[in-house]
């Protein structure tokens, strides 16, 4: 435990070198949130409904906020790179010789981004959902909000192994980083990154609440927002753990495999 | 100028002799860029399958945008794009020293040496979909109109190619830029929305000040609803003036510049 609590003082450090490329780009990501903000704005004054689907306007824009928050808890940005480009120029070679897990080894990493994000972010966020509460729903309720902390920690943990899976893939394709770039997309959809799923027709609905993308944002905004009740939390709670089960076993099949045939390149 | 367009042509020979060497890289590569699309796609037909119009655009005038979009961003990235995010790294590790030692213009040099064969398959793809919509629009097209189309949009691809050529430039003086390069993904956001969601004030923001609207909106208004003279111009001058800036503040750069190491 004691040499996971090192790698996590490491990666708090490297974290903060960068702070003021990190604070750029954490402005300039409100763009895309201001620019959707203005079009879902358009598109209620250009209809004479004042719902949509069950979504009213105020709604809507919590929506998207709440998305924005949910994408910064459990996004990994990069992560598959890193372990692509880790096997292909040998370095996994250290973690093979070393008494750490390869896989421990990056979840404790993402655990120190997200630390340092929750340390300098809470507090501006509920400063900003407190000032903007006549434009931002506050959650449904108490229950509901230690429920979402809860799912928002299984999405990460679910992101962080489908992430690792694909990065693993490195093992049999050299040149995969465009591939990830499609999981990016997809990912980003799916979890309702870009609309409220239940905005689509009802046929890719009924598909898209089968797969575990939908834990990755879109569960967490409908239980705050009240739209789920706790007790179907919970049966999102089994859900997104059995999909964890999954592709924690294919993470483990992927090692076994790949390791076999890794020829630690420049070794 | 004839021996910049012999480099350019064995720029483009050297393009595509690496497109064949990593020939899944650029298929899936192009994937990638369709996967984008077809997002982007659907997003805008559940919206419009909520409501006939948004802000007078109906839903083919929106794909006509997407299309446009598409293309103009596709042939910035093959043709500019990678080149650009390389100049940081390139100060860093003083390669910079190689493109300034040869007889040549050396932003020319820094944006063009290589070309991505992927992206500009998806231009194609860009035009494939502006294309579609259009058949669907009720709309005589006149070469004066598709002239217009074609100069506006090549107008917005040089002032993207200016935007980031200015903040690639900035890597004189800050060592990490990624930063910089999200933050050029991000503002882009403003330019791919229908122009008349902006009202008021944001409007004239948008054309005057922060000229996101020129870039991809201008060229579809005009095939949509007619372009006036005046922004036309307006457009033009938009995109020489930011070529222009871009320039001069490289040739700044270039005079506070020590190389790396020496």
């Amino acid at each position: 435990m004691r040499k996971y609590l090192k790698v996590l003082n490491i990666g708090i450090q490297t974290n903060l070198i960068y702070r003021y490329n990190f604070f750029i780009l954490a402005i300039a990501q409100f763009c895309p949130l201001i620019a959707t903000l203005i079009l879902w704005n358009a598109i209620f004054q250009s209809t004479d409904q004042s719902h949509i689907q069950g979504y009213d306007h105020i709604k809507i824009v919590s929506y998207y906020v709440l998305s924005m928050v949910a994408q910064q808890i459990v996004g990994l940005w990069f992560m598959d790179y890193e372990i692509t480009s880790d096997i292909r120029n040998g370095q996994i070679n250290r973690f093979l010789l070393r008494p750490i897990e390869y896989i421990w080894y990056h979840w404790v990493i993402i655990l120190s981004r997200k630390l340092i994000l929750a340390i300098t972010n809470s507090l501006p966020v509920i400063i900003g959902f407190y000032l903007l509460r006549d434009q931002i729903l506050p959650p449904v309720g108490l229950q509901a909000l230690l429920m979402v902390l809860l799912m928002s920690f299984m999405g990460l943990f679910l992101n962080f192994l489908i992430t690792y899976c694909a990065g693993l893939i490195g093992f049999w394709l050299l040149e995969v980083s465009s591939l990830f770039f499609i999981y990016y997309i997809l990912n980003f959809f799916l979890s309702g990154g870009m609309f409220p799923l239940d905005l689509l027709p009802k046929p890719f609905y009924a598909v898209v609440r089968w797969l575990p993308f939908q834990y990755m944002g879109y569960f967490q905004i409908k239980l705050y927002l009240g739209d789920y009740s706790v007790s179907e939390g919970w049966a999102g709670l089994a859900a997104a753990f059995i999909w964890i089960l999954v592709f924690w076993g294919l993470s483990r099949f992927l090692w076994f495999r790949g390791t076999r045939r890794y020829s630690a390149f420049g070794g | 100028m004839r021996r910049y367009l012999y480099l350019y042509g064995l720029f483009i020979k050297n393009g595509l002799i690496r497109e064949m060497m990593f020939r899944w890289n650029f298929i899936i590569r192009i994937f990638t860029e369709v996967a984008w699309l077809a997002a982007s796609l659907a997003f805008w037909q559940v919206l419009f399958h909520y409501t006939g119009r948004i802000s007078g655009w109906n839903k083919y005038e929106v794909y006509l945008l997407v299309g446009t979009a598409h293309l103009i961003h596709q042939a910035f990235e093959g043709l500019f794009f990678s080149n650009l995010v390389q100049i940081p790294e390139m100060i860093r590790s003083g390669n910079m020293d190689f493109n300034l030692t040869k007889p040549l213009n050396s932003q020319f040099l820094v944006s063009t040496r290589y070309i991505d064969m992927g992206s500009l398959a998806n231009v194609i793809l860009g035009f494939f979909i502006a294309g579609y919509a259009v058949s669907h629009l009720h709309i005589t097209l006149t070469p004066l109109k598709i002239m217009g189309y074609l100069l506006l949009s090549l107008n917005g691809m040089l002032i993207y190619y200016s935007i980031m050529f200015t903040l690639m430039t900035l890597a004189f003086w800050i060592v990490r830029v990624d930063g910089v390069i999200g933050v050029y993904f991000n503002v882009i956001n403003f330019a791919r929305q229908p122009a008349d969601i902006y009202r008021g004030f944001l409007k004239i923001f948008f054309i005057f000040i922060f000229p996101m609207l020129v870039t991809i909106n201008f060229p579809v208004l005009v095939i949509i609803r007619g372009l006036s003279f005046p922004l036309f111009i307006w457009s033009l001058a938009v995109g020489l003036f930011s070529l222009y800036i871009s320039q001069l503040f490289w040739k700044y750069a270039l005079n506070h510049y020590s190389s790396a190491s020496s």
